[in-house]
């Protein structure tokens, strides 16, 4: 029991945990959360009874009291949260004890969990240092004891995600400012979309319980994935990569598995979820956009023995995957996320061999920012997409650009053509610009 | 214990190394002479595991560093050039954190910090805060944490730059006690005479290129083709120096009659030698001093490194 205690221990953790809570501004930043959330608490308290001071709408005023901590929290946690992790990595790295670091017997997936633990705890503490305050929603009634806690959690989690989201920065970047810099402009984006998807969720009416499994299923797809982004940034090693691609087709089975579960048993929610089913598609091919060889040559033949590593694999296991709506749903819907799949399985293939090479041009990393805008917007959009059943399918879940063709058009249904020709188009002009720039790296090398 | 193959690094047009061949027996102290920018960090890098080389193979204690990094961190004692301690943390916290680091058991750990910082003298400073602590302490600290989990191997960079004379000198005998270990240490530095008392062996770096590499006695003997003898007398230096002058061996004359020191070139063998200083142990010139001057490290580098332009 003792060696498993012992195997359990993170030095990176207890040494974080020493540091960190002895200097005086973690203790500063805890006293200033605690002062802006009871200022917030008094202020939106006054508010809520002077326009609910009948005893029967105190559970009014409650609701109203609850809802304006949460934003204000969700709001602090959205500048705090990374702030914690923004200089985890590249502050050992500016501090010139990071080479140390990797020359101990830690394996770079324990430095990264000891620097997150760290701004987890604090994440946790700050939470938790204000439910006293928050406790006094209770007394006015209105919210629920489970909703209570379900608020904490999105907030936890949130925190969470935007923490690891800079130790991932962090990792990436060898300067703290770069780190920090990127990683505030990166949370603005992520912010507006996830604010989207939140006021969805939070103020939607009759969502299945469904959706939200599916999105708390998305968010820790999406906290592995950052986890083991910065791991691998930390040290280029095939293994990570072979877990963050098998963490991928786990959350991408599992996601199928749920979509036809909800078809065969839940047949009133089948939209809603093959809806779901789309946008994580573009999340996912979004996500395995980034580069996925190894620098070091040892590394990028140990990675290329898997079968992972074949875009061809992901592209037949995408398009099995998308051809699955076609069988069980026969709707036009089921037939638009299909085909915008399969073009964005061959996109996507074609674009993790762009990025991944040793030096990449600046077509693959222009096309790839252009490709995310294209499909990050839509996975955001289509989860507002529940309730428009006037249309046959949701063009939504295709592009913002066949969104508006679609819109203009006039015709939905003539949309999923022009999403395939798109699609195509963009692989072939791919395609070519791969050939190309392969054949001027030969001449060179020649 | 260390071996290199034809390791050669790239960046961009830039050869940091090339095709570096080196050897280091288990045991050995290894010194690494150069100047600034020669190689002898990114060599050291490459044995850490912290660099791929562009081309070739080495291997610590047997393991590829390609293909074994993990093995030879195990094996490894890595002590950067420039390093960084953390603020707010206790000395030993620090190394306790390191103990962690390499894995050493809950239990051995408080010994193994109380003999790493009794090696290292810091045994006073056990509770205080890492910042507070000199540039030689903090030296000594970072290479008690390299002995933590007690290395076969120790590549030390530069382990006495920005030192004062005296840290110099505790940091030297320190490195004496670990020959005296048995370590297999290899050690870089530019400031020569820190490596000349406790290296048995050494390579010059200079532009990426190992020049030379071996013992240091055999290296010293292959350059001193000529012995360089000083000669003090109290009187009658003039009639010493013609006499010198029309000696068959003797070259390179160089006569100082102020101080009566005579100095020269002398290319015969040890018996030639001796039948010199019975001759000049007349009572004619008063023969006070006979001495053959020691070829020390920083000559051995300005010979070998003589003409090669980076």
């Amino acid at each position: 029991m003792a060696n498993w205690v012992e195997k359990l221990e993170n030095p990176v953790l207890v040494k974080e945990m020493r540091v960190g809570f002895r200097e005086k501004k973690v203790f500063y930043a805890l006293i200033a959360w605690v002062v802006i959330v009871a200022l917030v608490a008094s202020i939106s308290s006054l508010a809520a009874f002077e326009g609910n001071k009948q005893l029967d709408k105190l559970p009014e005023a409650g609701k109203y009291f609850m809802e304006a901590l949460f934003w204000v929290q969700l709001g602090l946690l959205a500048m705090l949260a990374p702030s914690l992790t923004t200089s985890a990595v590249s502050g050992e790295r500016e501090r010139k004890s990071f080479d140390m670091l990797l020359t101990t017997h830690l394996a770079p997936s324990e430095l990264i969990y000891g620097k997150f633990g760290f701004a987890a705890s604090f994440i946790i503490l700050a939470l938790c240092a204000t439910v006293p305050l928050e406790s006094i929603v209770f007394f006015l009634g209105g919210v629920s004891l489970v909703s209570f806690l379900t608020t904490k959690l999105i907030l936890l989690a949130f925190g969470l995600l935007c923490s690891l989201y800079g130790l991932m920065m962090s990792a990436r970047e060898n300067r703290s400012a770069y780190a920090t810099g990127q990683t505030y402009l990166g949370l603005v984006f992520i912010c507006w979309f996830g604010l989207m998807g939140l006021l969805g969720l939070r103020y939607g009416e009759d969502i299945p319980l469904l959706v939200y499994f599916v999105v708390g299923l998305t968010l820790l797809y999406i906290a592995l994935f950052l986890f083991w982004k910065a791991v691998n940034h930390l040290e280029e090693r095939a293994r990570h990569l072979k877990i963050l691609l098998s963490i991928g087709l786990t959350f991408y089975l599992l996601i199928l598995g749920t979509a036809a579960f909800a078809q065969y048993s839940l047949p009133d929610v089948d939209d809603a979820v093959w809806a779901i089913s789309g946008p994580v598609h573009y999340l996912l091919f979004g996500l395995l956009l980034n580069p996925m060889r190894p620098a070091r040559k040892i590394e990028r033949r140990r990675f290329e023995k898997s079968f992972l590593s074949r875009p061809v694999f992901w592209v037949l296991l995408l398009t099995v995957g998308l051809m699955l709506p076609l069988t069980i749903c026969d709707n036009d819907r089921a037939l638009a996320i299909c085909l915008y799949g399969l073009m964005a399985g061959l996109c996507s293939a074609w674009f993790a061999r762009g990025l991944s090479l040793n030096k990449p041009a600046r077509y693959p990393q222009i096309l790839g920012a252009v490709w995310l805008l294209l499909n990050v917007l839509p996975a955001f959009t289509a989860i507002d997409s529940f309730d428009r059943y006037s249309h046959a399918w949701h063009p939504a879940t295709i592009s913002p650009i066949t969104m508006l063709i679609a819109y203009a058009d006039g015709h939905a249904s003539t949309t999923p053509n022009i999403a395939v020709a798109f699609y195509l188009g963009l692989f072939l002009v791919g395609q070519a610009l791969h050939i190309r720039f392969n054949r001027k790296k030969k001449n060179r090398a020649g | 214990m260390i071996q290199c193959r034809g390791i050669t690094k790239v960046y961009g047009d830039f050869v940091a190394l090339d095709s570096l061949d080196l050897e280091i027996e288990k045991g050995d102290t290894f010194g690494f002479i150069g100047p600034n920018g020669a190689g002898k960090t990114t060599t050291m890098r490459i044995l850490s595991t912290l660099l791929e080389p562009s081309s070739g193979t080495a291997t610590v204690g047997e393991y590829s560093v390609l293909e074994h990094p993990e093995e030879i961190r195990k094996l490894l004692g890595y002590m950067p050039d420039k390093f960084g301690v953390y603020d707010g943390m206790k000395v030993w916290e620090y190394l306790d954190f390191f103990a962690g680091a390499y894995r050493l058991p809950k239990a051995s750990r408080p010994q193994a910090i109380a003999d790493v910082l009794e090696l290292t003298e810091l045994s006073q400073k056990r509770e205080f805060f890492v910042e507070a602590l000199s540039t030689g302490m903090r030296q000594r600290l970072c290479l008690a944490k390299t002995l933590l989990h007690d290395p076969q191997v120790l590549i030390l960079d530069e382990p006495a730059s920005g030192l004062d004379p005296r840290a110099r000198i505790e940091m030297r005998e320190l490195l004496k006690e670990l020959t005296r270990m048995g370590k297999t240490i290899m050690i870089s530095s530019h400031i020569l005479p820190e490596l000349s008392d406790f290296c048995n062996r050494i390579g010059v770096l200079e532009a990426g290129k190992l020049i030379t590499a071996g013992k240091v006695d055999d290296i010293m003997a292959t350059l001193q083709s000529d012995r360089r003898i000083t000669v003090k007398l109290l009187r009658e230096v003039e009639k010493a120096a013609e006499w010198l002058q029309n000696h068959e061996h003797v070259s390179d004359l160089d006569v100082e009659p102020q101080k009566s020191i005579l100095r020269f070139a002398f290319s015969g063998e040890l018996d030639d030698l001796a039948l010199v200083s019975q001759s000049l142990a007349d009572p004619t010139y008063g023969l006070i001093g006979f001495e053959e001057d020691k070829t020390d490290l920083e000559d051995l580098f300005l010979k070998v490194t003589e003409g090669i332009v980076r």
